[in-house]
């Protein structure tokens, strides 16, 4: 009798709590409901309507909005980059809130997170904040669907053999693309490209490049043209265009003094846009190498420029962490992106250029809604020691690779749907030296791709291996 | 034929066996490739790509960073190697890294040309990275210390040459000459200079130190160069105690004659003022000048020392380190109440003889309310700060009771001393857990230990680092407050660094100079100047069980304190060895004081009751108390400490233009001499003109006037005789003299 009525009464605690927790989901949280409380108990003797310390309020909704006397302590859909959870969680006590007594419980800073990121609803009857979602639809852009099958761009061949320079050991994959118009893959060796067909491994032959260290590498959007940025480091760096089809070299453009990180041709290929060491993104004419425009917002290594696949937008990124996003054609300023708080390691466009994402240093990926610069979905420790690369499927699904040597794949809502590592791939190419362990040197995945037939990823080495794993339908 | 056959098959196999033996033999003697950690390291430590101006600077040079001087091996191969893949290390066209290009400034480098291709330094790197730059796995020996060749170097002539070799010995137990990846400086490069292979070159007369870094360690040698023997006799003055044995044999060694010992008169004043922060009276002066027994100056110091002036004056001291300061509604815990409470503990302790270690052993041990309990002030009163700051109170605990400055430790390891980054955060975890709650009364702070909290994170590994005292390698491990453990250590008589710290501050105090100055910078890289008078004085104190009056009595009594500042040929250019008095301005407190003294017009002070003496003040203010706070402005000018920080250098000694100008004509002098008083009173009882004189400068001076002054002032005032202002106007000159502003 005892022993039943305790059953029923816990049965009865978990069944109010499951209906506490639904209501709470239901109606969100909001300010007057359960974060005023909280912040009143907690901080209101100092920053309240009397004593505003560092002129900060928090007793009322007008006034946590305002922030205080150095700024906005909340930023809408970002807690992570808040001051208020900031300074309420820090583990560094000369720095946290509130500065004596009792620090917040874990429960009382995740009703603030979710407050933040759910939009600063002042009360229930505040509109909610709109649901975001990646809400992809697959399109190609110019209007034709490419999901089914590979539309018919060029494929080298013919190509001339190519002497490659002596090396004492593969060079690290610094760079690796795919084609989105057919089954060819661009991967960087020293001075020179290497191109091969994804679908089987055959090698198509290579280009040479003897500017140097080929670090980016592009393929336009018709497939027509492989762009290939990179050089000398500190002695000199330029970007060629190359016929795919025939491995011819078209162009060369920009003449810098340090070898080009980052690099694209816009989709109409009338102009080319490189990132330098020089802290400058410059856009450059195809016709006839004119430097078109300068852009000099950044304040350290640029480390990614992309166009989005419409050639509205260019987004552009660097090694502290901050990203903008610029008019395609006339360089204005449009956005600033604010998250990483490390380098930006690399820019992907969806094909329906809605949205970009970023990845870097930090471990962090985000999809960026380019609409507004709303931060959609975040993913804080994606890789662990750093994301190295990312680039979208064309059924807007996204792969990335990090220093933890994983492939991880997120569909395109953003759940991760797969964790590939090297032991189940296969290696393409010829055979580098795959026996050879080094001693000392652990793999890092350096770049990623998925190639447009939708089949498999590949993803390149620091060790100039070139790994395949296939995905099946 | 057949033989034929058979030999050519011998002939073939055979050659293959020597192929085979061949290919084994190379393998055998493959070297090595270099060790990041053991090989690679080092270049960068040599070539000086890892020091503070360059890549070790914390947020690195032109983007690339390394670790200050390597404290983070890990962190610097990933930033080398890995950071950028290809870029730095080339393991594909190894001489086309960057590393190589901009060591060897083959690409622009802001630093410039480091070493040549051929060199020693580019072959180490050039080999790692043919190997493919690995990092080091398994256990690499680490470097547990390093030795120099020499450890004293004597040169007879100014170009004296001598060479020094570094050996680093390895956690292994193996040893290797490091000189050629060693770095070396010398304190004093007009004594003698040190170049990049270790050869010592003396330039000019003295004594300094040079020192060889490597790894995390920096180790010194003595340079004494000589003056000629000829011309210098030893007269070996003496000795009064130990003091002056430990004095003279470096002196003697040196080649430096000491100067006399000084007259009754300075020393009356000299040690009047050192020891309760004041002129002699005229009474005291003339009891003394007519005292003709043979230890009166034993006695003078006996009663001196004996005073409760003496404790308090000693107290202010500790109270100006300890930044004592009251603010009713600061932020901090820093109210007036508990500010009194504490300074008047602390004089307390002093009066009665605490000894020292006690006495700072009670202050770290402390927890309780703040208004009924002072000592524990001492977590309210170092760091002003709305919380505890653990890391700060680390800091200021260690350079106010150990005179050492571990907060480059906070960062990397400290470059020119023991100090390791484990160290520091260990010792921060002693307070990492010092709260503060309310009180009982109104603006009562209660101090306690949070079992809750945590020890300190190291930032290299983001692990914690439970209480440690410094050096040792343990943690303290106790449960709960390790403050207790703190104090036992600190204060026990085997903690030389306290005892030395302790005794060092005292000496510098009557001396003018520490054995090792600053004195709260001692660390291997400033070592003492005469290293047996620092032991000797250390161990004296723990002998006397840190009893700071014996002690005192020791250092006043010795020859070496009663020396005349007048110096000798030998002498004049010595500043660290104690050969002769140091000049002291006095210090802006005493100053006033004694202002005040000779004048006898009081001085009132912002916040305290009339008489109160500057000595004893703190500043009292309303509002805020981090931060400087000079108080009142003739502090301001006269370098008084601001209570800003506990840095031994907030009581300024130089002297400035605005001080001149403060005396020449502001208010402090000169309201004080028309005055009714001193002058009407010595015109009145002294009606000879020279004794009026004589009895300014006694007043003011200590000493009768000579007898040139004494014709040239009566020539000033003849014809005038029973004009006060003309005597005013002496007393002026007298007042602004600098025999006046110094203790001599």
């Amino acid at each position: 009798m005892c022993t039943k009525s305790i059953l029923t009464l816990k049965m009865l605690v978990v069944a109010l709590s499951i209906s506490m927790t639904s209501f709470a989901q239901e109606n969100g949280v909001t300010y007057d409901q359960q974060v005023a409380s909280i912040l009143k108990s907690k901080c209101g003797t100092c920053h309240g309507d009397g004593k505003q310390e560092s002129g900060l309020s928090v007793t009322s909704y007008a006034g946590i909005i305002k922030g205080s006397g150095s700024g906005p302590i909340v930023v809408a859909g970002q807690s992570s980059t808040s001051r208020l959870v900031e300074v309420v969680s820090t583990d560094d006590e000369s720095q946290r809130m509130p500065p004596e007594g009792d620090r917040l419980n874990d429960a009382q800073i995740a009703t603030i997170k979710k407050w933040i990121d759910t939009g600063l609803r002042e009360n229930a009857g505040s509109s909610a904040a709109q649901l975001r979602t990646l809400g992809f639809k697959p399109m190609a852009t110019d209007g034709s669907n490419v999901t089914g099958s590979i539309a018919h761009g060029p494929v080298p061949s013919g190509l001339p053999t190519l002497s490659k320079p002596q090396l004492r050991r593969p060079f690290p994959i610094v760079s690796l693309a795919a084609s989105s118009r057919a089954s060819v893959v661009a991967s960087s060796n020293y001075q020179s490209i290497d191109l091969l067909d994804p679908l089987t491994g055959r090698e198509l032959g290579a280009v040479p490049f003897p500017e140097g260290e080929p670090l980016v590498l592009k393929f336009s959007q018709s497939g027509r043209i492989l762009l290939a940025g990179g050089g000398k480091p500190v002695q000199g760096g330029s970007v060629v265009l190359f016929d795919v089809a025939t491995g011819k070299r078209l162009a060369s453009v920009a003449d810098e003094p340090d070898a080009i990180m980052a690099a694209d041709v816009s989709p109409d290929e009338t102009t080319v846009v490189i990132g330098c060491t020089s802290r400058l993104v410059k856009i450059y004419s195809t016709q006839d190498g004119s430097l078109l425009t300068t852009i000099d917002k950044h304040t350290d290594w640029i480390t990614a420029v992309s166009y989005s696949p419409d050639g509205k937008y260019l987004a552009t990124a660097d090694r502290i962490g901050n990203i903008y996003l610029w008019d395609g054609k006339s360089g204005g300023a449009l956005l600033a992106f604010s998250a990483h708080k490390k380098s930006v390691r690399s820019l992907a466009w969806r094909s329906d250029s809605l949205m970009v994402a970023s990845c870097g240093e930090d471990g962090l990926i985000v999809w960026w809604d380019i609409k507004d610069g709303w931060p959609v979905v975040q993913k804080p420790n994606a890789h662990g020691g750093g994301v190295l690369d990312v680039c979208f499927g064309a059924k807007g699904e996204l792969a990335s690779s990090g220093r933890d040597g994983i492939v991880r794949l997120w569909a395109s809502d953003g759940s991760e749907t797969k964790q590939l590592s090297t032991d189940s791939a296969v290696l393409l190419g010829e055979p580098k030296d795959a026996s050879k362990k080094l001693e000392g040197t652990k793999p890092l995945l350096l770049r990623v791709v998925l190639p447009s037939h939708g089949e498999s990823v590949i993803a390149g080495d620091s060790l100039g291996r070139l790994h395949r794993w296939q995905l099946g339908r | 034929m057949i033989s034929q056959r058979w030999l050519l098959a011998i002939f073939v196999v055979a050659m293959q066996w020597c192929s085979i033996l061949a290919q084994d033999a190379e393998l055998i003697s493959a070297p090595q490739a270099p060790s990041f950690r053991r090989d690679v390291m080092p270049v960068f430590f040599r070539a000086g790509c890892n020091s503070g101006t360059c890549h070790g600077s914390a947020r690195g040079k032109d983007g690339f960073m390394l670790s200050l001087f390597g404290y983070d091996p890990a962190g610097d191969y990933r930033r080398t190697v890995e950071e950028i893949p290809g870029r730095r290390i080339n393991a594909s066209v190894p001489q086309e890294s960057l590393l190589l290009l901009k060591a060897t400034a083959s690409v622009p480098h802001t630093g410039g040309k480091l070493f040549d291709r051929d060199s020693q330094l580019y072959q180490t790197l050039l080999e790692w990275i043919e190997a493919g730059a690995p990092d080091d796995s398994g256990v690499v020996p680490e470097v547990v210390g390093i030795t120099l060749s020499q450890t004293s170097v004597v040169f007879d002539e100014p170009s004296g040459k001598s060479s020094l070799q570094v050996t680093a010995k390895y956690s292994d137990g193996s040893t290797r000459d490091v000189t050629s990846l060693s770095r070396f400086f010398s304190n004093n490069p007009s004594v003698a200079q040190i170049d990049a292979q270790g050869l010592v070159t003396g330039q000019g007369f003295g004594d300094t130190n040079v020192f060889g870094r490597y790894s995390r360690f920096t180790v010194g040698a003595e340079v004494i160069v000589l003056p000629p023997a000829e011309g210098f006799v030893w007269l070996a003055p003496p000795e009064s105690n130990f003091i002056d044995r430990l004095v003279f044999e470096r002196l003697e060694k040196l080649r430096i004659a000491p100067s006399e010992l000084c007259d009754d008169e300075t020393f009356l004043r000299r040690v009047t003022l050192d020891l309760v922060g004041r002129p002699p009276t005229v009474q005291e002066y003339e009891d003394f000048m007519a005292d003709e027994k043979s230890d009166k100056r034993a006695s003078k110091i006996d009663s001196l020392i004996a005073t409760d002036d003496f404790a308090d004056y000693q107290a202010a001291m500790w109270a100006e380190q300890l930044r004592i300061i009251g603010g009713n509604y600061s932020t901090g815990a820093t109210v007036i109440k508990a500010a009194d409470r504490f300074a008047n503990w602390i004089r307390d302790q002093l009066r009665k003889d605490r000894p020292l270690n006690e006495f700072v052993s009670e202050m770290t041990a402390s927890s309780g309310p703040n208004i009924a309990n002072g000592p524990v002030n001492l977590y309210t009163m170092l760091v002003h700060k709305p919380q505890v700051d653990p890391k700060m109170l680390a800091a200021d605990f260690s350079q106010v009771f150990l005179g050492v400055q571990i907060q480059c430790a906070e960062c990397h390891n400290h470059p020119f001393d023991r100090w390791t980054m484990d160290d520091y955060y260990g010792f921060v975890s002693f307070f990492t857990g010092v709260r503060r709650k309310p009180g009982v009364e109104a603006r009562e702070k209660r101090i306690y230990w949070d079992e809750k909290s945590n020890p300190a994170n190291s930032p290299v590994d983001g692990r914690a680092r439970p209480a440690k005292t410094l050096g040792s390698i343990q943690p303290v491990g106790v449960q709960g407050d390790p403050r207790g453990e703190l104090a036992r250590w600190l204060t026990s008589p085997e903690n030389d660094i306290f005892a030395k710290n302790m005794a060092n501050r005292i000496w510098a105090h009557f001396l003018g100079r520490g054995v090792v100055e600053p004195v709260d910078d001692m660390r291997v890289s400033n070592p003492p100047t005469n290293a047996p008078l620092l032991d000797g004085l250390s161990q004296r104190l723990v002998e006397l069980r840190f009893d700071l009056r014996s002690f005192v009595r020791d250092i006043c009594n010795s020859r070496v304190y009663q020396l005349a500042s007048n110096p000798t040929p030998s002498n004049v250019k010595d500043t660290r060895q104690f050969s002769h008095a140091k000049l002291r301005r006095l210090r802006a407190d005493v100053l006033l004081d004694s202002i005040v003294a000779v004048t006898g017009v009081p001085r009132n002070l912002p916040g305290w009751p009339a008489g109160t003496k500057a000595v004893h003040y703190y500043p009292r203010v309303s509002g805020d108390t981090e931060g400087p706070h000079p108080g009142d402005p003739f502090f301001e000018t006269f370098g008084r400490s601001s209570r800003g920080t506990v840095c031994a250098c907030e009581t300024k000694r130089d002297p400035t233009l605005s001080q001149t100008m403060h005396l020449v004509v502001g208010d402090t002098i000169r309201d004080r001499l028309n005055a009714p008083g001193v002058i009407k009173s010595l015109l009145e009882s002294q009606i000879e003109p020279p004794k009026v004189i004589e009895g300014l400068f006694v007043r003011a001076l200590s000493r009768k006037p000579t007898a040139e002054e004494l014709t040239d002032l009566m020539a000033f005032v003849s014809g005038n005789e029973k004009n006060p202002e003309l005597y005013e106007d002496i007393f002026w000159g007298l007042l602004n003299s600098t025999e006046f502003l110094f203790n001599h």
